[in-house]
Parts: structure tokens; sequence; C-alpha cells
């Protein structure tokens, strides 16, 4: 066991130090300004990393990654915002209300959900919600009157938000309703001898009680769409874009590109030092949130469960 | 919601004193009055015969074998008289009787036919060997039974005349009516404040205050035997109280429901001799204001604090009657074995 245990750490250490090693060449040509605006769009200047910078000819180490933190920021948040309550409403109807029968049935649904590759959803995204969206959301006058700008078409930051969205919530009603299941008999039977009806016992004490897998879920489930590549990349547009907020709800219809799908989409280019410094440095960001996010998730469904009891 | 003022630190006039506790606090005169034309706690017993059925086999064992507690009380209620506010449990004023209750799980009858009944204010042990059917009986006093889909229920519990099993019952208030204090301590993962405040929150309209809420808590902590020790942390975890500490916390958050009725699930088995001690005088002192139901294994406890008792066994009804009947003068044999410790 300890061997065993010890060639993980190695491995996992050795892929860490690789992904910074590669990356930090990167981070050591554009310092702080890594995570700016930058003058040109994200796509110019990661071509640029690869064809060379078009006036002197030499490969560009400039990245100002910050329309790809964007991106990862606005999918991940709004498909959290959007599954959150879904899957805890799922997960409640699954754990507590639905009849046994129908429990059956949908407990290895959304395993199998939880448990579908991603380029599946990625391809549901593209062929069967992007021309939907593209067609009902998008009026014609406001797509000319910005095509100076982007061209707006059905893949974009909402359906990126709502592949995600479809992706993260059966993990977090496969994770929520095993731990609504498990809260103990006695607490349930304690708050119905207390004339609570089973909803309100739920909502009172059963939620209470799954705080810590609620925290544990959430960030399992950020986790896995901060790393999403192959269904983002074809679902949000994959154009290094920069939504404008005064563009109202159509903030939600331009397209965007992650940093997980900014390294699918140029990893063709690999050959390049530049480009490869710049895509690894993406990698190093995505390590870094990944394992803060785990970690964190462990303090903080830690301490909820401190909170909850289990003695002192 | 109110405070409970119970005057049941006062010995002089308890009975008028209850009345006036149970007038206070009666929530439910609407279910009453649909069986009752005037408010059965505030008449002389008798009238509240109607409460059983006409051409019930069982007669109030209680009335039969024994002149009424009232006007001889039993020793114990004559010590707790001195000891204890008085109560004086009356048999024909029935708060519970039950009739005929048969309880199947899967078409396996756990109880065949049972008739028990528990006087106002009284404190009933329901004993028995194990698997008697004890808790089964009790848990289908506030109804928990059913939460098993597979059981299957016949009879009647009547709560002051009511059936609880008729349709159309508000099973959130029956269960508010009568409280039930579990056989393990299960206080909820959350404060002692809260873990009191639940029923309270659950049954106003609007989200109370918590100054608002103090006194009550403050109220039924104190009737519970529990404030001194947990004044200065209310806002500490009630998981991390003693097992007996628990045990009186989720007394307190049943209290906290203004119950008529407690069922004890054999609320001592997991305590140790001192917190037992404990809980057994805080249900002598709770009786009287409230009636109380306890299934023990205990037969010394059942003895020390049953006004009333039944002996059960595989489901039957053997014997019940004055505590002190059952226990030191039993008509049958069985009984009789049971209390001399031969079996069980």
């Amino acid at each position: 066991m300890i061997a065993i245990s010890a060639f993980m750490l190695i491995v996992i250490g050795a892929i860490a130090i690789f992904v910074f090693y590669t990356g930090w060449p990167s981070f050591s040509a554009n310092g702080l300004s890594w995570f700016g605006t930058g003058d040109q769009p994200l796509d110019v200047q990661l071509g640029n990393s690869f064809l060379g910078d078009p006036e002197t000819g030499e490969p560009s180490t400039v990245l100002n990654a910050w329309p790809a933190i964007l991106g990862t920021l606005l999918t991940t948040g709004g498909a959290l915002l959007l599954s959150f309550p879904f899957a805890l409403l799922g997960a409640i109807f699954i754990a507590e209300l639905a009849p046994k029968r129908l429990a059956a049935i949908l407990d290895p649904i959304v395993t199998i959900l939880a448990a579908t590759p991603s380029v599946i959803y990625g391809l549901f995204a593209i062929l069967v919600l992007a021309p939907r969206i593209e067609r009902n959301l998008i009026p014609q006058e406001q797509a000319e009157q910005l095509s100076a700008v982007v061209t707006l078409t059905g893949a974009n930051v909402l359906l990126g938000i709502l592949v995600l969205s479809l992706m993260i919530a059966p993990l977090m009603i496969a994770i929520f309703a095993d731990a609504l299941r498990a809260v103990p008999i006695k607490w349930k039977e304690g708050a119905i001898a207390l004339g609570c009806d089973e909803w309100r016992m739920t909502r009172r004490v059963s939620l209470r009680a799954i705080r810590p897998a609620l925290v544990a879920g959430t960030t399992l489930a950020m986790g896995r769409a901060v790393g999403e590549a192959i269904a983002l990349s074809m679902a949000t547009g994959s154009i290094g874009f920069v939504p404008n907020p005064l563009d109202g709800y159509f903030f939600f219809l331009e397209p965007v590109r992650t940093m997980a799908s900014s390294i699918v989409d140029y990893s063709e280019g690999f050959e390049s030092p530049e480009l490869k410094a710049n895509l690894f440095a993406f990698g190093v960001i995505l390590l870094i949130t990944t394992a803060a996010l785990t970690i964190g998730a462990k303090i903080a469904s830690r301490s909820a469960e401190r909170r909850l009891g289990g003695g002192q | 919601m109110e405070p409970m003022d119970t005057p049941s630190n006062d010995p002089t006039d308890e009975r008028a004193a209850r009345q006036e506790w149970r007038h206070a606090h009666d929530r439910t005169s609407d279910l009453q009055a649909a069986g009752n034309p005037t408010d059965p706690t505030m008449v002389p017993p008798v009238a509240t015969a109607d409460a059983e059925p006409a051409g019930t086999q069982a007669a109030p064992p209680a009335a039969s074998t024994a002149t009424p507690a009232a006007a001889q009380p039993t020793e114990r209620i004559a010590k707790s008289m001195t000891e204890h506010p008085a109560h004086v449990p009356n048999p024909s004023d029935l708060v519970l009787a039950i009739r005929g209750l048969r309880v199947a799980f899967s078409g396996n009858e756990i109880l065949h036919g049972v008739d028990i009944d528990a006087p106002r204010g009284a404190v009933v042990a329901l004993v028995g060997p194990s698997g008697c059917g004890k808790t089964t009986l009790l848990r289908s006093i506030n109804r928990l039974t059913e939460l098993a889909p597979t059981a299957s229920i016949n009879g009647e519990i009547q709560l002051d005349g009511q059936n609880v099993y008729d349709r159309g019952t508000d099973l959130n208030l029956l269960r508010r009516r009568i409280g039930m204090v579990f056989q393990q301590p299960n206080p909820f993962p959350m404060t002692i404040f809260d873990n009191v405040a639940f029923a309270m929150r659950e049954q106003a309209k609007t989200r109370p205050s918590r100054s608002s809420l103090m006194p009550a808590v403050q109220d039924v902590l104190q009737r519970a035997g529990l404030w001194d020790e947990v004044k200065d942390n209310l806002d500490r975890n009630a998981l991390s109280l003693s097992g007996g500490q628990q045990q009186r916390l989720c007394i307190a958050r049943t209290l906290a429901a203004n119950p008529e009725v407690i069922l004890m699930d054999e609320p001592c088995s997991a305590l140790d001799p001192r917190s037992t001690a404990r809980i057994e005088e805080l249900i002598i002192q709770l009786a009287g204001s409230l009636t109380v139901v306890i299934v023990t294994h205990n037969l010394a406890q059942a003895k020390r604090i049953g006004d009333y008792a039944a002996y059960l066994l595989n489901g039957d009804v053997i014997e019940q009657g004055l505590a002190r009947k059952v226990f030191e003068d039993p008509d049958q044999q069985s009984t009789r074995d049971f209390v001399s410790g031969m079996f069980g």
C-alpha cells in the first residue's frame, strides 16, 4: 500500500513539476500582465506565438490571458448557479420524495449521465441546442450590428453554461442524493414526530445535516467545470472574445474561449516552444485552481462537519 | 408562541391549575368540539365517558379493578403529593383510548386487537418482554407506524374522543399534540437553542426572532431540568452534550411543541443510572400537566414512575390497571410470572 501511495505521489509530483516547468517561460515573459486584458485579441496573441509576430517575424511570447480566464469564470460560475438549485431539488426528489420504483429507475440514469463522456454533451450542444439558440434568441439586426466586433452564432457563453450545467448537475445530484439517504433515520423521525411534514423535515433537518456533502459535491462539480475542455471548445464558439456587459443580455450570446479549451484548440501547435509555454501556463492555472478547490472543499466540509457535530 | 408558564411548581391547587394550564394552551378546541360540545378538560371527568364507544368489551380496567385514584390515591401518588406537584389521574377521564388496535407488517400481525386506556395526566407504563409489540403500539399512537409502507393498521385510537385514524386528521397537528421521545437520544445536528426552538418555529407563521423565542426556550429547558447546565451555552452544538443531557434536550424539544401526551420509547435504555434517575424524576414532574405513555424494559422503573401499567405479551394486553395492582397483585398468572422476573 505504501509503495503504491508513494508511486502515486511521485507521478502526481512529476506531472506538476513538468507542467510548471514547461509553462514558466510564459509567466516570466509577461509578468503580472499575463492576467491582464492586453491590446490584441487572445486568438491573435496565441496565433503570433505559433506563427510569429507579423512585424518582426519572431515567435511572440506575449500573452494576456484575461479573456480565457473570464471565459472559464463565466461558464463555470454560470453553470454552478444554474445547476445547483436543480441538482438540489433533483436529489431531494430522488432520495426523499420519489416512489421507490421511480427512484430505482432514476438512480442509474443519473449515474450514467454523470459518467457520460463530455464530447457527447458537446455534440448534443452543437447539433441540437446551438441551432435553436441561434434561431430563437439572436435577432438578425442585432447580429449585424455586432458583426464588426464579433460573429454571433448559437455557440456562445449561454450554450457553454447550459452544456456545463447538464454535465455537472448529475454529478451533484448523485452526491447530494447519497448524502440525503445517509441522514440518520432518527433525525428524520424526530422531525416528523414534532409535526413536520416530509418536505419541511427535509428542508430543516436533512439539508442542514448534509451541508458537508453540499460543499464537497459543489466543489467537485466546480473542478470538473473548470477543467472541461472538449465540450466547451464545441459549445462556447471558441473565440477568445471578452463579452461586453454593455450589450445587455447579448452578453450571454457572445462567444468566449476558456483556458482548458484553449489548450485543446491550439494543441496542434506544440512544436512552437512559445505557444507550448503559453498553453502550459493555462495548465498551471488550472492545476492550481483545482488543487485549491480540492483542499478548500476538504477544509470547508470538515469545518461544516465540526459545526454539525460528531463530537467536539 | 405563548410562553409556557406552567404552574407545575405550585403544589397547592394542582388540579385547578392544571385545568387552567390546559385551557390556556388549548389549541385544539376545534377538534374536540366535533365530538364534545364542552371543553372536556373543564368538565367533571364523568362527562367524558363518551370517549368510549358504547358496547366495547373492554371496560376501563382501572375503574373495574380499583376505586378511582382520585378518591384513594396510590401510595406513590400520595407520596408524590408531598414530594412532587400532585397529580391525581382520574381513571374515567381518558385522554387516550385505544380500541381493538391491530397492526401488521407485510401480513405478519404484531398487535392482535389491543385495548389500552390512558387517563389524563397519568404516567402509563407499557411493559412486556422484547418483541411483544410495545414499541409498535406506542408508534401507532402518533401514527409513526405507517411510515413503514408495509404496515397495515386497524382499530381506533381516540385522542380526546376523536379517532386519530379518522380520515382528514391533520397529521402534523396530531404529532404536535402527541409528542414523542425516542429510545436513542436524537437531538438534531444544530445548536441547543435551535433544537428547542424547532417546534416553535415550525408552528409560527412568520419566522420568530430569537429574543421572542427565548422565554419559551428557557421555560421548557427549565421544565426539562436542563436549563442550569446549558444556559451559558445555548449556541453549543447539541450533539456535544452527554447522552443524558441529549435525552433531556429531546424532552424539552418535545415539550416546546406543547403536547397533551408524550410518548416515550424506553427513554432511559441508553443512559447511565444517574441520568436515568433524572429523567424519571422529570417524568413524574411532567405528569399531571400532561399524560406520559412510556414503554420500558425496566420493571423497577415502571413501578417507580407508573400510575397505570399495561402488560403486553405477544401482541395482546394480558393485564392493565393501576400500576400498583399490576405489579403487586396481578390477576393473571402470566403477569405474575413476568413481574416476579420469571421471564422477560
